[in-house]
This record gives C-alpha cells, structure tokens and sequence, in this order.
C-alpha cells in the first residue's frame, strides 16, 4: 500500500481488528449496496470513506424533500434536480474518495437484475425499505454463496442480522413470509428518525466489515434490536427451526423464479 | 394473573394461572407469525407458540421484525 493510502487510513490502520492487511483486503473488497435511502446512504458512504474497493449502489429513486432529513448524502440542489439517488449518492462520494470505484444503478433491484447486480460482489448490504426485496436478496446470496446484511428502522427503533450462506440462519429462516401490507409499521406510516437510522446502517456497515476482512469470529451471531429513544438494547439468539428452511435447506427460490 | 410485556404489565382477570404464547398475540392484536417472542431471557421457538404457557410474573419480551429502510 502505497503512503498516501496510509496517510488516509492510519486511523483505521491502528485498530488491530482491522490493521494493514484488514485495510488492504477492504481496498480489494466489492460491496452491493441494494438501496440508497436512509440506510444505503449511510452503507454506501461507510463503505467509500473506509476504503472498499469497488461499490456499486443500486436504487431506482430520485431525491426529495422529505428524504434529506435522514439521506445523508444529498442537498437542496439534488431535491431541486430531482437527481436519481444512486447517481447523487456516486457523485458527491467519489469526491470524497477517489480511490473507491463507485458504480451507480438507477433502477429497481428485481429478479431479472439481481444476479447480474451481484456478479464479482462479496458481500449485500440491506438498504432496501421493504420485506420482498429482502427475500429476494436472501435467496439470490444463498444461491450465489454471498454474505448478506440485513437491516431494518421504523420510527426510533431498528434491528440487523447477518447471514453467511452455509454457517448461519437465513432470511427465511426467522421470518416465514412476507407480512401483509398495513401489518407492519414502515417510515411513511410510522415515521423515521435519523439517528435511527444511523445507527442500525453503521450496525450493518460493521458487521460488513468484517465479513470483508474475513473475521467471522466477530460476527454478533446475533439478531442486535435497539430503541434509541427509549435506550433499550437487546440482542436475539436466531435459532434454525427443526424443519428444514425451503430457501438455505432445499434451494427452493420462489422470489427468485419467474413464478410466484 | 399478570405478566409484564415489552415493559408494560398485563392483567389476565379471567385467565388466573396461563395463558399460552399465542393467546397473548392474539390479545395484542398481532398478526402473523413475523415476531420474536423471549420470556424470561428466553427466545421461544416459533413452533411452540400454541404450547408455551406464560405465568404470573413472567416477564415476555415481544419484537417485531422491521422492514422500513
């Protein structure tokens, strides 16, 4: 690693989890980042200051008003431009470190583009604001063997869990299907506070870290719920049920195959 | 009987010695099965819902996944 990386990295460097290899294996690393909202922004400027190689941000929508409370990497003039996130998020990052390539996606992550989306990537971040496309991502990285994030926040609360093909648990496991809209609370309903969200996505871009370093011992193993406002912090013990689970254990992918 | 929930204290008047995990999601008016539900410190597994008795002074900790982004 040439000075100037060190230069940049030496505060990182000093932290013996990670140290000049961890940060040369980060700077080899290629992270999706599924979701540039309140979540993938945070992921994706995580992932571009630490030093990830390669990001690619995939999203489909475009800067407004009500996003820059919480969407950290977007202004006034992205809203007025009604710019698409992806390319907003791209831009404003690749001044912030050139040395990351930052590949932007305007478009919506589906089955048809999911696995394209993933080609060379070693690790999913969760940005998305919605449970499908949760279960499409598990099932495409447990088919493709690729580490993923999970990471949800509604209102002042927020949770994540991390699911290594093969070792742990997946998607599937712990949530048997998609909850019926109006079942569960979500940001346009229930609201959304930023500090939330910053916590839960700095949870997720952690735990990535890792995954990308290669320090699986660290892993919290462990669905991690938080209540920022009311202080609560717990941590779940995720544990596979006896019968066998229709994604990690029969390879069964219903959001994945063109027939639902 | 009562059993303290998410912090809260439950009263059970016609129930006085269990209810069972299912029964309490029920009275919560929560649908589907996309929740944690630990008593004690305990995760209780998904399939034991209609079996798991809680009693007077358990404490039943209940989250919902989160799906907002």
């Amino acid at each position: 690693m040439d000075k100037n990386l060190n230069d940049r990295y030496s505060r990182q460097i000093l932290i013996p989890e990670i140290g000049q290899q961890g940060q040369e294996r980060l700077s080899e690393a290629s992270v999706l980042i599924a979701g540039c909202g309140g979540l993938g922004t945070v992921l994706a400027s995580s992932m571009v200051r630490t030093g990830v190689g390669h990001v690619r941000i995939i999203d489909r929508d475009s800067v407004e008003l009500d996003n820059l409370p919480r969407q950290i990497l977007f202004d006034e003039e992205d809203m007025r431009k009604k710019s698409p996130k992806a390319a907003a998020a791209a831009h404003k990052l690749s001044i912030i470190n050139s040395e990351t390539k930052i590949e932007p996606v305007v478009a919506e992550l589906n089955r048809d583009n999911i696995e394209e989306m993933m080609r060379g990537v070693d690790l999913v971040l969760d940005g998305t604001d919605n449970f499908e496309t949760r279960f499409l991502i598990n099932e495409a990285c447990i088919k493709l063997g690729v580490p993923w994030v999970y990471g949800g926040v509604v209102s002042t609360y927020g949770m994540s869990y991390t699911i290594i093909p093969g070792k742990t648990p997946c998607f599937k496991c712990f949530i048997d299907k998609v909850p019926q809209p109006g079942t569960t609370p979500t940001n346009a309903t229930a609201g959304v506070l930023g500090m939330a969200v910053n916590i839960t996505a700095s949870i997720e871009a952690t735990e990535g870290l890792k995954v990308l370093i290669g320090d699986y011992n660290s892993l919290n193993n462990r669905l991690i719920y938080f209540d920022v406002w009311y202080g609560t912090w717990k941590l779940i013990s995720i544990t596979k049920s006896d019968k066998p689970c229709p994604v990690c254990d029969e390879q069964q992918f219903e959001f994945l195959s063109h027939k639902k | 009987m009562q059993i303290t929930v998410n912090g809260k204290v439950i009263r059970f008047d016609t129930h006085p010695d269990a209810v069972s995990v299912d029964f309490l999601l029920k009275h919560l008016k929560i649908k589907g099965r996309n929740v944690a539900v630990e008593k004690n410190g305990i995760i209780i597994d998904k399939t034991e819902y209609g079996k798991e008795q809680l009693n007077a002074g358990d404490v039943v900790e209940i989250v919902q996944f989160v799906g907002g982004g």
